[in-house]
């Protein structure tokens, strides 16, 4: 086996009401095979344990898996208080997944990315896209964190 | 004075056969007893169920009063906050029957104290199983609080002369993608734990998995260990757990797929069934469903012996999972008498090691795998000390792997529902059309202007007219208008339309109704023992041809169960007989409320309604007769039709009332006949008559294409 280089570190979570943890096994998977190092942190994540090791491990980006029908509504809250923290301020952060319960998520794309969200994926969106996206976010953090530097 | 409620194990002993049971949690009072009370009057061995809601399963009784009082919907029946005297109430409805609370808890203290107080005894979970798979309390944590809570609920029962019953999650774990030794090996494990804790009566969980003869052999042999393993003088039995991975996406699929949960159940000599309904994948189910559900599995079960091609577990060779479980279960007792102690140390050192769990105490270098023949196994054993595999190494699973793993179940079904031609159902795939469809229908004095003032009135409101018919009676002087039209309105906008029209109507005095056609029209059908009609009305709908929904079929004899399952439509008997007539009339009427249904078509029903009935039900409620001239009636009318060479051989369509015996006529149709046409010819010709007939009444009644005009009808067809 070659060793990829390391596309990124990637924060993966869910909600604190979300117990929910087959789509992060698969997320974890699908990163992993395209080079990410992911920090996976399981089911019903509360917003405090999420923001701490976010400060602590600083990951390149967050990225935020619900299928409960509640992300809409956690997912926001969570996200303003990661922008709040200025700690996690420029953290890059994305979500997706069963966003809420009528089956229809595009409602809440823009409210969550009013909230914070730099990306919203909303039910029925292509997750074999999803790798593509992250390392283009990863990209630019590390550019504007390069321009922040000089 | 609390009544307590039925002893759980006694009742499945004495039930002698596989006793059903629904995963049913309510949160209204009122709604969860008459829930239970269906399932005591399912008329099958069942044991009821109240199951919590999810704030009451974090212990979170401030959230669930808070959405109690918002009027929220909860996803279950609030047991702590509702607290022990309405949770008996409620239980008591059951009449004599079990009733286990299920929950999800890794604190379970405070729910047991209620269900003590509440004069309950029965519950199930874990330390382990409620504990890893659903959230992040510590395991060590959670033992302490199982140990506890198991006592409490053996002392408290005990001190109310009754007996604490305790059933394992153990063999479900994360629902899916575990190989069987290792939910065998914790069933068993959490089985112990609960016997060290003082609980005499327990049940062994197992949840049916990819195979079904791999998971008859898990039964064999979660059988063959407990016998070994629990000590003498505890009451134990198995249950298997209907399938509670992701689901088949279609209705057909999804009937396939709970009738082999049924099937499995009984061949692998499980106790009792928990239940899942077709409908699981896309919402809560009902309490009917629920009910049908039950009687559904109960006879699937009862005639698995002769329709099933599986082996029954004396015929399966069950040595490789009881020899992987036995090698877990020992290794993990020999870490502590204690057996609590025992599980906690075993996921720490990686003796157990659930795949694909993320909890921080399991150590998850375990991996699953489907082989080809459909059989779950170890693509990665991790530390666990399991016997030397013969032939299998561990590989790497991939995300599109672990995606088409956790699908497979789902695509099996739903393959095989397409391969036997049976057709997604109503509610496979609907959404919601931006535009709705609306139907209009009046009758008032005639007068000039009607026609302009209801037009205008629909412009006003920015709706299209798609279709619009108007018949003026010249003897009576009415005028009978139907109009169909389009426009953007929400669920809110009907009932805004309904009062904005009113002035209108009020102005020309008009009987009128306004329906929103994209809320499908529910029928529910009756039949006797004649299927020609039923079979017609079912196949049309499902291919698209009648625009209703036929949420159950309600018969008074049991002979056409199969036929109205083979569509996946809910049958359920209601047996007649004269002393039972009242009874089954108010069982009729209780499904027809819980159905929700608009109307009753009555295919060759053979039973008089009661004139009350007959009234409630005034306008929704379709008969089709046979019409044989002169007068053909009672026994072998066909014989006799041919005997008297009847010409013209016919059907009528109608609304039944309370005081006709034909009430108003939706449509006749006929077919001449001659001296050539046997008697079985003569009935051939005479059931597709009927069976088109009726059709056309309920498509134009469904469409509001039928107005009542006293003993006639108009029908804009």
């Amino acid at each position: 086996m070659t060793a990829r280089p390391v596309a990124g570190h990637v924060l993966l979570s869910t909600v604190s009401s979300d117990s929910h943890t087959w789509n992060l096994v698969y997320l974890q998977l699908l990163l992993e095979e395209s080079g990410f190092v992911v920090t996976n942190l399981g089911a019903c994540v509360p917003d405090d344990l999420l923001i701490d090791t976010a400060a602590r491990t600083r990951p390149d980006v967050l990225l935020v898996s619900s299928v409960n029908g509640h992300g809409h509504l956690d997912g926001a809250r969570l996200i303003r208080r990661v922008r709040a923290d200025p700690r996690t301020r420029r953290l890059a952060a994305v979500i997706g997944g069963k966003l809420g319960v009528t089956g229809d998520d595009r409602p809440y794309v823009e409210p969550l990315r009013e909230a914070g969200f730099d990306l919203v994926f909303p039910q029925g969106a292509d997750a074999g896209e999803l790798p593509a996206q992250l390392a283009a976010l990863v990209a630019r953090g590390r550019k504007q964190n390069e321009a922040r530097v000089a | 004075m609390i009544r307590p409620t039925g002893d759980l194990a006694a009742h499945v002993r004495a039930a002698g056969r596989l006793v059903v049971q629904p995963r049913m949690g309510i949160g209204d009072p009122a709604r969860m007893a008459a829930g239970i009370r269906a399932v005591a009057r399912a008329g099958v061995d069942a044991v009821a169920t109240i199951t919590v809601d999810s704030y009451t399963r974090v212990g979170d009784a401030e959230g669930a009063r808070d959405a109690l009082r918002r009027g929220a919907l909860l996803n279950g029946f609030p047991l702590v906050t509702h607290g022990p005297a309405v949770t008996a109430e409620v239980a008591a409805v059951a009449d004599g029957l079990p009733v286990q609370v299920r929950h999800g808890s890794a604190a379970p203290e405070q729910i047991f104290r209620t269900l003590i107080e509440a004069g309950l005894s029965a519950s199930e979970g874990g330390p382990v199983s409620y504990c890893l798979p659903y959230g992040r309390t510590p395991l060590a944590e959670s033992v302490a609080h199982w140990r506890d809570a198991s006592q409490q609920l053996q002392e408290g029962c005990e001190a109310g002369g009754r007996r604490a019953h305790l059933e394992t999650f153990g063999g479900c774990l994360l629902g899916q993608l575990c190989p069987p030794s290792l939910l065998v090996a914790m069933s068993v494990l959490e089985g112990l734990f609960f016997v060290q804790q003082g609980v005499r009566s327990i049940s062994l969980s197992y949840a049916q998995q990819t195979d079904p003869v791999q998971d008859i052999e898990a039964m064999a042999a979660l059988r063959r260990l407990a016998g070994l393993l629990l000590p003498p003088g505890v009451d134990w039995h198995v249950v298997l757990y209907g399938y509670m991975g992701v689901f088949p996406s279609t209705a057909a699929g999804a009937v396939l797929l709970t009738e082999r949960s049924a099937q499995v159940a009984a061949r692998g000599g499980a106790d009792r069934l928990i239940v899942k309904t077709a409908v699981e994948s896309l919402r809560l189910p009902t309490v009917a469903e629920n009910v049908a559900a039950l009687r559904g599995a109960a006879r699937t079960a009862a005639v698995a012996g002769v329709h099933s091609r599986l082996p029954d577990l004396t015929q399966v060779d069950c040595s490789e999972v009881l020899a992987e479980a036995t090698a877990l279960v020992d290794a993990v007792l020999a870490l502590s008498d204690d057996v609590g102690t025992a599980l906690r140390d075993a996921f720490a050192v990686g003796l157990l090691d659930v795949p694909y769990c993320l909890h921080r105490d399991n150590l998850g270098r375990t991996r699953t795998l489907i082989e080809p023949g459909g059989r779950l196994a170890w693509a990665d054993r991790g530390g666990m000390p399991l016997p030397p595999a013969v032939h299998r190494t561990s590989i790497q699973v991939a995300s599109q792997h672990l995606l088409r793993m956790l699908r497979h179940t789902a695509d099996e079904y739903d393959h095989a529902a397409v391969a036997a031609d049976r057709t997604t159902g109503p509610e496979g795939s609907r959404t919601v059309p931006a535009e709705q469809d609306f139907v209009l229908t009046l009758t008032c004095p005639d007068r000039r202007a009607i026609a302009r003032d209801v037009t205008g009135f629909l412009a006003e409101q920015q709706l299209s007219i798609v279709d619009s018919r108007q018949f003026a009676d010249v003897t009576s002087e009415q005028l009978f208008m139907r109009v169909q039209m389009r426009g953007e309105c929400g669920v809110a906008g009907v009932e805004q339309l309904r009062k904005e029209f009113e002035p209108v109507a009020d102005r020309f005095g008009m009987r009128w109704q306004l329906h929103d056609l994209t809320v499908p029209h529910r029928a529910i059908i009756m039949v006797s023992r004649h299927g020609h009609c039923l079979n017609d009305l079912l196949f049309r709908v499902r291919s698209g041809a009648l625009p209703i929904e036929v949420p159950a079929v309600v018969s008074n004899h049991p002979d056409l169960a199969d036929m109205a399952r083979w569509h996946g439509v809910p049958f359920h008997h209601i047996p007649v007989t004269g002393d039972t007539e009242p009874s089954a009339e108010a069982e009729l009427t209780e499904l027809i409320e819980l159905y929700s249904a608009d109307t009753v078509v009555l295919t060759r029903y053979m039973r008089i309604l009661s004139p009350q009935l007959c009234a409630r039900l005034e306008g929704r409620l379709i008969n089709i007769r046979r019409t044989l001239l002169p007068g053909i009636e009672g026994a072998d009318p066909y014989q006799r039709a041919h005997v008297r060479g009847v010409k013209v051989i016919g059907a009528t369509a109608h609304y039944v009332t309370a005081d006709l015996g034909e009430g108003p006529i939706i449509e006749q149709d006929f077919v001449r006949a001659d001296h050539r046409h046997t008697p079985e010819q003569l009935a051939t010709l005479d059931h597709d008559l009927q069976a088109s007939a009726l059709a056309r009444a309920v498509k134009w009644h469904a469409e509001r294409r039928v107005i009542l005009d006293g003993i006639r009808t108009v029908v804009f067809s």
